[in-house]
């Protein structure tokens, strides 16, 4: 059996060729290059900004786009608006959405292919679709300019993504483990609870992430239902660093990489839990 | 329950006019619009606060600060009751948006509305905003410049008090003219694409004339000044004359400053930051711009000419005989219908509005009166360009087309001028499509 799995296989495809690196190179250029282009953007003084021809390369550096964002007390604000209703939202859809998943993982019962389909449905559903019906059902409930609006609003929204990911998760680990903690007088709650969510730890953080990033750049909800600067989340105060003639583009520029950047590194430091939660269950059909 | 059910009862009658398709209408790209709740959204519970003089008003970034401590002045002066102010985008589209949204989904709980000149007819017709005849009676008016006082009125009632104003002017500049020969700047708008032309040749000039000609409110103003200032109008109380001769003389005037290479077919593109920008870097000899770029002639940043270099004047026009026009706008105080307090917060916009407030705001901020005596203020003829030179420009400022249904005219408009720039269609085709177009907008009422 090793023998044949350490046998040498022809070069040509275990290295990866001259062509790999071309189009790799190529595939990251062109995701990061918008990226790039912001931060040229966020960093050149305002005269070379509407240049024209437009410079390739920045010819002049200033960080007073940056000044401008961190001077502004909303756009502080609204870090913090972004940060309590993302990680509310996301701790709600992991509340919610993990003993849905696992439910949907372990037990049989009648339309769960149905329900599961129905679930992912509400997440392809159009968001403006239902924006207006929302607002009224929100405004009824006194909840329009709160916080509580785009957090019920967000956590609906991300919910089915989280069962989704956590189901594949929970199918993967082997039934045994319960059927183990059963035997040593637990009900399925418990295991769940004691044996089955530690073990899914890299599944829940995906989740996690996922919900957390999705949360986190959601402008439409949070521009609709706040009206008030106090309570907006950093998405929407950065359209305002604009004067009712004029656009203050490397402000929005820089205030883009300054909500991205956190973001980011999440992404980076977890960038293996990901792709493994990503794609748990993948090979088991 | 409530003290308004008199006029909760208007509100759901004409409400329940507005067509259904009006359900969802999303605009300025991400704003939703929620509509025709009418009949079960009570307007009366959302008024902002009990009747103690309590006020809330919205503000637009640009003007926090200069506003702010003049409330914070006028709630020391007034202690039964507080101003409270509450920032809206400072996309006045956005803002809009948001505020239409919030009343079509029962009410708002702003009671001092500030907002744009082309806002006073949507929310007039819909029973939005309170009539204002009996507290700003017709002799408070007279102190004001007309065309902004026309904006405000709709169906002989006037809504709004006119706060600050803005108005089209022509920049050009002096140095390059004079250089080319030419003493005065142009009347019409052939001297105008004469003059340019010439400095584009002599100077090497890049653009002639630049302008905002986007696909946005800036634009659907730009075309209605072309049109204007060749004789022509839009519409004619309901009725759409966009179709006359003298119309399609403007579109084509629109259209051929682009084609001859006068202004770059990139105007299509450009907005105010990218005219004004294109202007200050010295790349053109004439811009159609607001007062406001004036401001940034010689700040080394963004401009690489000085205010020697530049002049303002009123915008060409077709033919001598036609009288000069502009299409302006400018901000307005409007009440809350359901407002909780309107004595309160007609307190607050008369002294918002009132003379010394004013002279703040155009001293500070460089906003243009609404009050013609001020334009006679040595103080603000000193400190703002447009004040000085908008004794002839502002008596000539008119409003866009007073109708309830604007929003949607103003789309189907910026969209045809935009397209008559690039040329894609003659000036006459575009006058037939935009009549048609605007006509069915007025026949299904909105």
């Amino acid at each position: 059996m090793s023998a044949i799995r350490v046998k040498r296989r022809p070069r040509s495809s275990s290295a990866p060729g001259i062509g790999f690196y071309i189009s790799a190179t190529v595939l990251v250029l062109l995701s990061i290059a918008p990226i790039l282009w912001v931060l040229k953007m966020s960093l050149i003084p305002r005269a070379e900004l509407f240049a024209s021809p437009p410079t390739f390369l920045p010819q002049d550096f200033t960080l007073s786009s940056y000044s401008t964002v961190f001077s502004d007390p909303t756009f502080i604000r609204g870090l913090f608006n972004s940060a309590l209703i993302a990680g509310v939202s996301t701790l709600a859809c992991l509340l919610l959405g993990a003993p849905a998943a696992y439910a949907f993982a372990r037990l049989r019962f009648r339309f769960r292919t149905f329900l599961m389909t129905g679930i992912l449905a509400l997440a392809f559903f159009p968001a403006v679709a239902v924006i207006a019906p929302l607002f009224l059902e929100f405004k009824a409930l006194d909840l329009l300019n709160t916080y509580w609006a785009v957090i019920i609003t967000d956590t609906v929204f991300v919910l089915p993504l989280t069962v989704w990911i956590l189901t594949a998760f929970f199918r993967q680990l082997p039934r045994d483990l319960e059927d183990a903690a059963k035997v040593d007088g637990a009900t399925t709650l418990q295991a769940f609870r004691h044996v089955i969510l530690p073990l899914a730890a890299p599944g829940v953080a995906t989740a996690a992430i996922i919900a957390f990033i999705v949360t986190w750049n959601e402008f439409l909800f949070a521009n609709t239902f706040l009206f008030d600067s106090d309570h907006w989340p950093a998405t929407v105060v950065i359209p305002n660093f604009a004067t009712t003639h004029t656009v203050e583009y490397g402000a929005q520029a820089a205030a883009a990489l300054v909500i991205t950047v956190p973001i980011a590194l999440v992404v980076l430091a977890f960038q293996r839990r990901i792709v493994q939660g990503l794609t748990a269950g993948a090979l088991k059909g | 329950m409530d003290p308004v059910s008199t006029g909760e009862g208007q509100i759901t009658r004409e409400r329940g006019g507005t067509s259904r398709r009006e359900f969802l209408v999303v605009s300025g790209g991400s704003l939703v619009a929620v509509s025709l709740f009418g009949l079960s959204a009570c307007g009366g519970d959302d008024g902002g606060g009990t009747a103690s003089g309590d006020v809330l008003m919205n503000l637009s970034p640009d003007v926090k600060e200069i506003v702010s401590a003049q409330v914070e002045a006028f709630n020391k002066q007034n202690p039964d009751g507080e101003v409270r102010t509450r920032i809206t985008p400072s996309d006045t589209g956005q803002a809009f948006d948001q505020l239409r949204t919030q009343f079509q989904g029962g009410g708002s709980d702003i009671d001092v509305i500030m907002g744009d000149i082309i806002w006073p007819p949507q929310f007039a017709a819909n029973g939005y905003i309170a009539d204002l005849s009996e507290r700003f009676t017709e002799a408070d008016r007279e102190a004001f410049i007309a065309g902004v006082i026309t904006g405000n009125t709709y169906e002989d009632e006037i809504y709004g008090v006119p706060w600050f104003t803005d108005a089209g002017f022509l920049y050009y500049r002096r140095d390059l003219l004079e250089d080319a020969g030419f003493s005065e700047p142009p009347q019409t708008w052939d001297e105008l694409r004469e003059m340019a032309a010439k400095v584009q040749q002599d100077a090497g000039t890049p653009n002639g004339f630049v302008f905002t000609g986007a696909q946005y409110e800036g634009g659907t103003v730009l075309g209605l000044e072309f049109i204007r200032t060749a004789g022509g109008d839009v519409l004619d109380g309901d009725t759409v004359i966009v179709d006359t001769p003298e119309a399609i003389e403007g579109l084509a005037i629109q259209q051929s400053l682009v084609a001859d290479g006068i202004a770059p077919e990139a105007v299509a593109n450009f907005k105010e930051e990218e005219a004004s920008g294109a202007f200050l870097r010295g790349d053109s000899v004439f811009m159609r711009m607001w007062p406001y770029a004036y401001d940034f002639l010689g700040d080394k940043e963004q401009s690489s000419i000085t205010v020697e270099q530049v002049e303002l004047t009123e915008l060409p026009v077709a033919s001598e005989d036609i009288p000069r026009v502009n299409v302006g706008g400018g901000f307005n105080f409007f009440i809350n219908a359901d407002a909780a307090d309107p004595d309160a917060a007609y307190a607050l916009i008369e002294y918002l509005t009132a003379p010394e407030q004013q002279k703040q705001l155009a001293i500070e901020g460089a906003y243009m009166p609404t009050r013609t005596e001020l334009y006679d203020d040595p103080e603000i003829i000193k400190a703002v360009p447009g004040v000085r030179l908008g004794k002839e420009v502002v008596p000539a400022t008119t409003t866009p087309p007073v109708s309830p249904y604007y929003s949607d005219m103003s789309l189907v408009m910026s969209e045809a001028f935009n397209a008559n720039i690039l040329g894609s269609a003659t000036p006459e085709e575009t006058a037939a499509t935009l009549k048609s177009e605007l006509e069915s907008i007025i026949s299904r009422g909105g």
